[in-house]
């Protein structure tokens, strides 16, 4: 279990980074997703404690536990990441409407 | 304990829901904006009167006792944020009544414009990390859909770069707060400045702030982290322009000051030549941009840039009078700058575009906005009585006590290349020869808010004394954390 | 979609999942479960009808409006809990609770202001989840 949190951290940023290096804009789309997944990930291992179980109320007797503030909050992260990627989605199926290309190369229209 | 400090993220958040149901009948809804605007920023008034009477205020959320539930804590900066925010925002939802037209765009967009203000309220007004970046992604959503709302081809452009921008952001923000919370077991942001300080010298310790200034970096548009903010403040709606200009860049500064002045205190020795360094590229770099602009709004965006890069020099100095001469920039350079935003969109509205060399002739077609817009190029080149000169000198002082003479020199000089393309731009909009008669002339409607403004600049530059005395004193709270930390953890 | 064996499957299952949305939705106080989450599988049975019929059921472009209130009635919703807990208890989001006892089952139920929070979140996310499939679903 020591080695799945990092490896599932690395997974998704590495991951995330190479879909994000594309030009496909739904891999951009795709790509930030995973890593907001990843930095979620990161967040609840900073609550973890070896073999801590789920805490739920009404087994309070079974010690340890793991530290529920993290995972609650993700799921705060993970409703926002949410909302976010739904619009990056509907914003991007409107540039694919509006000139007809996926890519982002073709996008880019303004002076830096 | 009063319930006052809900109250700037309660009105705004009943009004958006409000605005909501109300969309299809456009008279009531106009009633509800009224009433709510003017009452919003009345409480922001007097939540500052109070907290500077009465120290800082505390409000704990659901009723949860201070390091385990979400609390609220007001102290000066918050409040002068505030205060700020909703003189900007006031102005800005005054003219969106005249810059958008349709009735459609109207009712979409007012309901997200107040979900934006509870947002900002709520970012100055929480004492818990991890509420702040909730409050921020309440701000950060309300922009994508309101810089968006036009559906203009560049504005779905720049969205596509904010958004990108922002979900990157907030997931360093996340990974940030994983880091800070495996350290200290803790999220409120009084009880971490207590239980960070035995870990002072831990490396994570350095590298969560390093993250903090990144996501902040981010929103504060520091250069490097700069690449989003020509295109989307060059291409949102004008009203929301004045925003992110006035308002929202200064809230990545607001949070830099908040986690410096109260949970990394240690670092604030090791970080200071950073903020130096960045401070005077931020400054220098953001000035060149401006100067290579033909675009009114995008020569405006950098030159968001370069003041963001004086700022943040004020808030690198870490001494009372450099913090306080940045919190008086802060209030002068919102104002200001939101007053120039607002007069750009009156020129997209003239001639349906803010390129420079479209226009000309404004003095014939419109003494006023000559005016206002004459007042706004002086204040921010720093031309006494304007409070521009009184935000420069401040900061210039401050940092000729403090024997910081490379970044004093810098900003010197980087205000004689501000002052150089404001009047080139003003220059060329008012004075030179064009031919081509304008579409429409300027409204009242639009008018007024710049204005408002821009006399609001030259009353802050005659009345300079008080405000700055009030900065000084929320500066001389900031470099005072246990204050904070009494008033957070004290009702334990 | 035109497939027989996916529309007889979602006329299995989309009940089943509305059912255990409700479930999810009432032990959310005290267990996993909750108004987000009920609202996303309430919302994905939806989607499924909307995927297996499209509009040969359910007109659900014209029905924009009233997935519109949907949400902002949920929002409303949960404001005006949290406003509550502000006038009665003192501060705002304040939850309460009681114990009402039930009369046939001879059972003491637990009620929670929390609960009525949730049924608004429930609402806010089965609106947008909703709105939001039938906006991306729209054919060019």
């Amino acid at each position: 279990m020591k080695l799945i949190l990092p490896l599932a951290i690395g997974v998704l940023f590495g991951a995330g980074t190479y879909l994000v290096l594309q030009k496909n804009i739904l891999k951009l789309v795709l790509g930030l997703g995973l890593i907001g997944h990843g930095a979620n990930v990161i967040l609840i291992s900073s609550g973890w404690i070896g073999t801590g179980k789920v805490p739920i109320l009404g087994n309070e007797e079974t010690t340890p536990f793991v530290d529920p503030i993290p995972q609650a909050l993700i799921l705060t992260a993970i409703v926002i990441g949410f909302a976010a990627l739904a619009f990056l989605l509907v914003l991007s199926l409107r540039v694919y409407r509006d000139l007809k290309t996926s890519n982002i190369e073709e996008i880019r229209g303004q002076r830096g | 304990m009063s319930q006052h400090l809900i109250l700037p993220i309660l009105v705004p958040l009943g009004t958006a829901i409000l605005l909501l149901l109300l969309r299809f009948i456009p008279l009531a809804r106009l009633v509800v904006i009224a009433i709510a605007a003017v009452s919003i920023l009345g409480v922001n008034i007097s939540l500052l009167s109070s907290i500077y009477k009465q120290g800082i205020q505390t409000y704990q959320l659901g009723g949860w006792p201070a390091p385990f539930g979400i609390v609220l804590v007001g102290d000066l900066l918050s409040g002068i944020m505030m205060v700020l925010g909703s003189i900007i925002a006031l102005c800005a939802l005054f003219y969106s009544f005249g810059y958008l037209k349709e009735e459609g765009q109207q009712a979409i967009f007012h309901p997200l414009f107040f979900f934006l203000w509870t947002g900002t309220n709520g970012t100055f007004l929480t004492g818990d990390i991890f509420n702040l970046f909730v409050m921020f992604e309440i701000m950060l959503m309300s922009i994508y859909s309101l810089l968006t709302l036009l559906g203009d081809k560049k504005q779905i452009e720049a969205g596509l770069k904010l958004i990108s921008m922002g979900l990157l952001s907030s997931a360093i923000f996340l990974a940030a707060v994983g880091g800070i919370y495996a350290l200290t077991g803790t999220l409120n942001m009084a009880d971490l400045a207590i239980k960070i300080k035995p870990h002072a010298d831990h490396p994570l310790v350095s590298a969560v702030a390093m993250l903090f200034i990144g996501v902040f970096g981010l929103k504060a548009a520091m250069i490097p982290l700069h690449f989003w903010l020509p295109d989307v403040h060059s291409s949102a709606p004008t009203p929301i322009s004045a925003m992110l200009s006035g308002i929202l860049i200064k809230v990545g500064i607001y949070a830099i000051i908040r986690v410096f002045c109260l949970i990394f205190v240690d670092l604030q020795a090791t970080f200071q030549t950073f903020f130096l360094t960045l401070a005077c590229i931020t400054m220098f770099m953001g000035a060149l941009g401006a100067v290579a602009q033909t675009d009114l709004k995008r020569l405006l965006a950098y030159s968001s840039v370069s003041q963001i890069g004086y700022i943040l020099m004020g808030v690198g100095f870490f001494t009372v009078a450099g913090m306080g001469a940045a919190l008086f920039y802060i209030i002068s350079h919102g104002i200001i700058k939101a007053s120039l935003f607002l007069a750009a969109g009156i020129l997209k509205k003239m001639r349906s575009t803010t390129e420079m060399s479209e226009h000309g002739d404004m003095i014939q077609h419109s003494r006023m906005f000559t005016i206002f817009f004459f007042i706004g190029v002086i204040s921010l080149g720093g031309i006494p009585p304007s409070s521009g000169f009184f935000m420069k000198f401040q900061l210039l002082k401050a940092g000729l006590d403090g024997a910081f003479y490379i970044p004093v020199v810098v900003a010197f000089t980087v205000s004689l290349i501000t002052l150089f393309y404001l009047f080139q731009s003003w220059q060329k909009i008012c004075l030179s020869k064009q031919k081509d008669l304008p579409q429409t002339l300027p409204s009242f409607k639009l008018l007024a808010p710049v204005g408002v403004l821009a006399i609001l600049s030259l009353a802050l530059g005659l009345a300079a004394s008080p405000i700055s005395e009030l900065t000084q004193a929320a500066s001389q709270q900031l470099f005072s954390p246990e204050l904070y930390i009494k008033a957070v953890m004290g009702s334990m | 979609m035109n497939s027989l064996i996916f529309k007889s499957i979602t006329k299995l299952v989309s009940p089943i999942l509305m059912l255990f949305s409700v479930y999810l939705l009432l032990r959310g106080h005290q267990l996993p479960g909750g108004g987000f989450i009920a609202g996303l599988m309430t919302s994905a049975g939806l989607v499924l009808i909307y995927l297996a019929y499209g509009a040969e059921r359910f007109d659900w472009r014209n029905r924009n409006r009233f997935f519109y209130y949907l949400f902002s009635g949920g929002l409303a919703l949960s404001f005006l809990t949290g406003l509550a807990g502000l006038f009665m208890g003192g501060y705002f989001l304040k939850s309460g609770f009681a114990h009402v006892h039930m009369p046939l089952i001879n059972e003491d139920w637990e009620f929670a202001s929390a609960a009525i929070f949730d049924i608004g979140v429930y609402l806010v996310v089965c609106g947008v989840c909703v709105s939001l499939m039938t906006l991306l679903g729209e054919e060019e």
